[in-house]
């Protein structure tokens, strides 16, 4: 697993490098980290020894909520653009064909929903950021 | 190459001393970034891999931007809706889109936050096995190595009009050297300036045709309406729909998996950074394409039905319309735009083959080491893709559509799924990648089915297989979660003992 100690980190980033990983049965004292010089945004990481499959959870991260939502809208849009092309019959006499206005509509919505996840993960970000000030 | 027929017509642009010279002082520009950054990015493989992971997000809006512009968008939807019908080019370009899109929704902040260098790094640490990486750098080489192909081409091309003394062999030798020259020496912050330049050039010249054009149509729908005359297919589509929509879940699902994607990401200053570049340029790259699917290809199909390679189709409008210095600054563009997305490809194979694989079989590199032998894998690189581009197969966005199936297939479930599902592990990556590139592979070489629905099949497939496989073995282990916590690092409810971050 990817290891850092104080060398490795005078040294500059760390690799998830197996030449460099510490035997498997890590001391305590052993932290992971990872990439030390990165910026603020990077939560260090806690001992692997505290570490527990059960007690990861997504729903926790600021990104889950408006990711899933932004998903189910764009996965949506996809869906009606792949569908019903195939479902309706090929158009009469209109000058651009279902596909062309369908597919249109999905980059507006795309682009839109995009816009709109990064505003909400950053209000999630911003506030959890402000209480934990506080 | 296309041959041209005496039935066909060849566009003929006007070049001269001012259009050669706009095209060297382009080349010129590039070469001198890299050199300005040769020691920065010498001095660490942070440097050379990532430029130092600090770039801002004004100056990746545009690199993103130039990133996914390649000759398949400068040159191939303008010529796809051409040859093909709007709405084909629409597909692969939306397709696009919303891949941009999702990337920066499941896997800008992840992979920001891992701390690596390479997507390989990124998936050994997902996964705790260096053998995913090496799975991944020998998939993502490859890839990146073909995906240069029709890049090069392209090039050669725009040589080949421009400059009436060399041809097409002449432009695809000068172009590489170019290439191999400013990234080996600048490496990601030369990649990185150049994109940034190339994006703003990029936007502007794809734009500088459409008031031309219609002026000389008088308007947007008179412009579209005269192609659509000239040629049956320009609104409807010569293909199937199910190729349509092929074509755009390959660029979906590709854009997934780009290498040049994450080295993109992994430069950036912090997860925000990556998040609102991706976002903002989507819609700049979707909206100047547009408009040259149906404005562009529309005025070359009224000009000249008849043009012995639709790839030519913006050759064809630059040829009616510009002078000489546009006709170079034009062609100067295209070269941007091919290598805004070759440099990072190259940084990407280069990564692969001094940085991945070392590191997975364990030789013990220094960073100087490293550093030269990537210098050496671009020369490498460059050299044999241009020996395979001084003949190439195909249409330039067909190239480009059939790789990014492949890194689609082979990739996606490892990296997409695998950033988001707990459960999956190492047996299921190796699985899924081995299972969805072979396919596809299989799929595109061996058996007749539509253009471009080899995905429709190898990719539900791969992903099949990664979710069965991951199930059936072992669960990760608390120690094999490590590299998951930190890309989510919310997920943790109580952080315990924590080491501080300089």
């Amino acid at each position: 697993m990817p290891v850092d100690n104080e060398d490795q980190r005078a040294e500059g980033p760390i690799e998830p490098d197996e030449s460099k990983r510490q035997p498997e049965n890590t001391s305590d004292e052993t932290t992971a980290s990872m990439n030390p010089l990165r910026t603020e945004s990077i939560e260090e990481v806690k001992t692997a020894s505290d570490l527990r499959y059960e007690d990861i959870d997504l729903r926790r991260t600021a990104e889950f909520k408006p990711g899933l939502v932004s998903t189910a809208i764009i996965g949506l849009a996809l869906l009606v653009a792949t569908v019903v092309p195939v479902a309706l019959p090929p158009s009469g006499e209109a000058s651009f064909p279902e596909f062309t206005y369908l597919w249109g509509l999905l980059a507006i919505v795309t682009v839109v929903t995009g816009l709109g996840y990064v505003y909400w993960v950053e209000k999630i970000e911003d506030e959890r950021g402000a209480s934990e000030a506080q | 190459m296309a041959v041209n027929s005496p039935l066909q017509v060849t566009p003929e642009i006007e070049g001269g001393a001012l259009a050669v010279s706009a095209v060297a002082v382009y080349f010129l520009v590039v070469i001198a970034i890299g050199i300005i950054f040769y020691r920065r990015s010498s001095s660490s493989t942070e440097d050379f891999w990532i430029a130092g992971g600090e770039i801002s997000t004004k100056v990746q809006l545009f690199a993103f931007v130039a990133v996914y512009t390649s000759a398949g968008s400068f040159l191939g939807y303008p010529g796809f809706a051409y040859g093909f019908g709007a709405p084909v080019a629409l597909a692969i370009l939306i397709g696009a889109t919303v891949g941009i899109v999702l990337f920066a929704i499941f896997l800008a902040g992840p992979i920001r936050r891992s701390g690596v260098y390479t997507l390989p790094a990124y998936l050994e640490m997902r996964y705790q096995s260096r053998y995913v990486r090496l799975v991944g750098a020998i998939i993502f080489g490859i890839s990146a190595w073909a995906y240069v192909v029709p890049q090069l081409v392209a090039a050669a091309i725009s040589f080949d009009f421009l400059f009436s003394g060399l041809g097409y062999a002449e432009g695809v030798i000068v172009t590489a050297l170019v290439f191999a020259l400013y990234v080996s020496l600048g490496g990601f912050w030369a990649v990185t300036w150049a994109d940034f330049i190339q994006g703003i050039i990029i936007v502007l010249l794809t734009l500088v045709p459409i008031p031309f054009i219609l002026l000389d149509f008088g308007g947007v729908g008179t412009a579209v309406s005269a192609g659509a005359e000239a040629s049956p297919v320009f609104l409807e589509s010569a293909l199937p729909t199910s190729a349509l929509i092929g074509a755009g879940l390959v660029f979906i699902f590709s854009i997934l998996a780009l290498p040049q994607s994450g080295q993109r990401i992994l430069s950036s200053k912090d997860d925000k950074t990556a998040r609102r570049s991706l976002v903002g340029a989507a819609p700049i790259y979707c909206g100047i394409f547009a408009i040259s699917i149906f404005i562009v290809a529309g005025a070359a199909l009224s000009l000249e039905p008849d043009l012995a390679d639709p790839d030519f189709a913006y050759y064809l409008v630059m040829s009616e319309y510009f002078g000489p210095l546009l006709t170079g600054i034009g062609v100067a563009a295209i070269l941007a735009a091919i290598m805004s997305h070759t440099d990072s490809l190259l940084i990407a194979l280069s990564a692969s083959v001094s940085h991945d694989i070392p590191s997975t079989l364990q030789m013990g590199l220094s960073e100087r080491q490293e550093v030269l032998l990537g210098q050496g894998a671009i020369w490498i690189g460059v050299v044999t893709v241009a020996l395979v581009a001084l003949d190439p197969p195909g249409l330039l966005l067909e190239l480009v559509t059939v790789v990014g199936g492949g890194i689609a297939c082979g990739l996606f479930p490892a990296v997409g799924l695998g950033t988001w599902w707990k459960r999956a592990n190492a047996w299921g990556a190796i699985a899924a990648m081995i299972a969805g590139f072979g396919l596809y592979g299989y799929l595109y070489f061996f058996v007749d089915i539509p253009a471009f629905s080899e995905i429709l099949i190898a990719l539900p497939l791969g992903i099949l297989t990664f979710i069965a496989v991951s199930l059936v073995t072992r669960r990760p282990t608390d120690e094999e979660m490590l590299g998951f916590a930190t890309f989510h690092s919310e997920s943790i409810e109580a952080p315990l003992e924590t080491t501080s971050d300089d």
